[in-house]
């Protein structure tokens, strides 16, 4: 049975770009870093003679699992990625959205390091979220993320009695 | 700045059978809406989007204050594309969970549309040293990977 979420991952052009991204622009921590060049990995990847360099990321002060970290950056060194446009209405395609507390400010951080935006922030004005906001952007690697601040007071189940 | 994950959201073909898969590891449904409004076409940008969304979350175990861990989105309109899934891609994500037993997840999970990369290894090498492994891809081809943390780490 599953315990908990260990990561998300994601694989990027650049790890050390990437790093400043998630870290500085984001706000994430950098929790460790490791190379990975070993039978196990090309095993688990399916490319012999794999090649990683991973970087796991962390949110300051956010509950954590067993794992200690929240993403997992991989930059292939071998085999070479290859890329192709990202399309969000794709079978399969995933999306990051991580709660945030100012959009706007944020927002203006990440596109100051090469995100972009696939529009303004939308007031969300349906379904359970009703009164919060939210935008979906794309990192420099065309990884799609999504903020979400909720709603100031957001709606809780009527306690009996 | 970012407080919280708030999810991890996955375009699928079939919401019923991606629910159903997703419940064989354990995830429950804890909302299911029809997102239409002009709002969401703007958010995901294609106007006049039309979603149908299910949001997750694990049975027994942590919830954030979005209350749910995963989103499950099937595209009503646009009319979704797929590509063939690429390890080695950029852009390319995975899910990673933790596990208590992998092998006793493999057949029910095989048995329902997913396909396990290798049989899973030994970590040998790195923070997680003694613990094991497996990538699969979900029915949609999605990337999951199973983690069994090594027996000595707390």
């Amino acid at each position: 049975m599953i315990v908990d979420l260990w990561h998300v991952g994601l694989v990027v052009s650049d790890i050390e770009r990437a790093i400043a991204f998630y870290r500085d622009a984001l706000g994430l921590e950098l929790r460790h870093r490791q190379d990975q060049a070993n039978p196990y990995t090309a095993s688990l990847v399916g490319y012999e003679d794999a090649s990683l360099r991973i970087a796991q990321m962390r949110l300051p002060g956010a509950e954590r699992g067993r794992s200690g970290h929240l993403v997992e950056l991989i930059e292939y060194v071998n085999p070479a990625p290859d890329q192709v446009e990202a399309v969000r209405a794709r079978v399969g395609a995933g999306h990051l959205a991580l709660q945030v507390t100012d959009i706007d400010a944020l927002r203006s951080r990440l596109e100051a390091a090469g995100a972009v935006l696939v529009n303004e922030p939308v007031a969300i004005t349906a379904g359970i979220n009703t009164g919060g906001r939210a935008v979906y952007l794309t990192d420099p690697d065309g990884i799609t993320l999504e903020l979400v601040q909720p709603p100031a007071v957001q709606l809780v189940a009527p306690v009996a009695g | 700045m970012s407080r919280d994950l708030w999810h991890v959201g996955l375009v699928v073909a079939d919401l019923p059978a991606a629910i159903a898969f997703y419940g064989l590891l354990g995830l429950e449904v804890r909302h299911v809406q029809d997102e239409s409004s002009p709002y969401t076409g703007i958010l995901v940008g294609y106007p006049g989007a039309h979603l149908r969304v299910a949001q997750l979350r694990f049975a027994e175990g942590r919830h954030g204050r979005s209350g749910h861990i995963l989103e499950l989105m099937q595209y009503l309109s646009p009319q979704p594309d797929r590509v063939e899934t690429v390890n080695a891609r950029i852009a390319a994500a995975h899910l990673a969970f933790e596990v208590d037993d992998m092998d006793a997840l493999r057949g029910a999970l095989e048995s329902a549309g997913a396909t396990f990369l290798s049989d899973p290894v030994a970590i040998t090498a790195g923070v997680n040293s003694g613990g094991r492994t497996v990538y699969l891809r979900d029915p949609d081809g999605f990337t999951l990977q199973f983690v069994e943390p090594p027996p000595a780490r707390s």
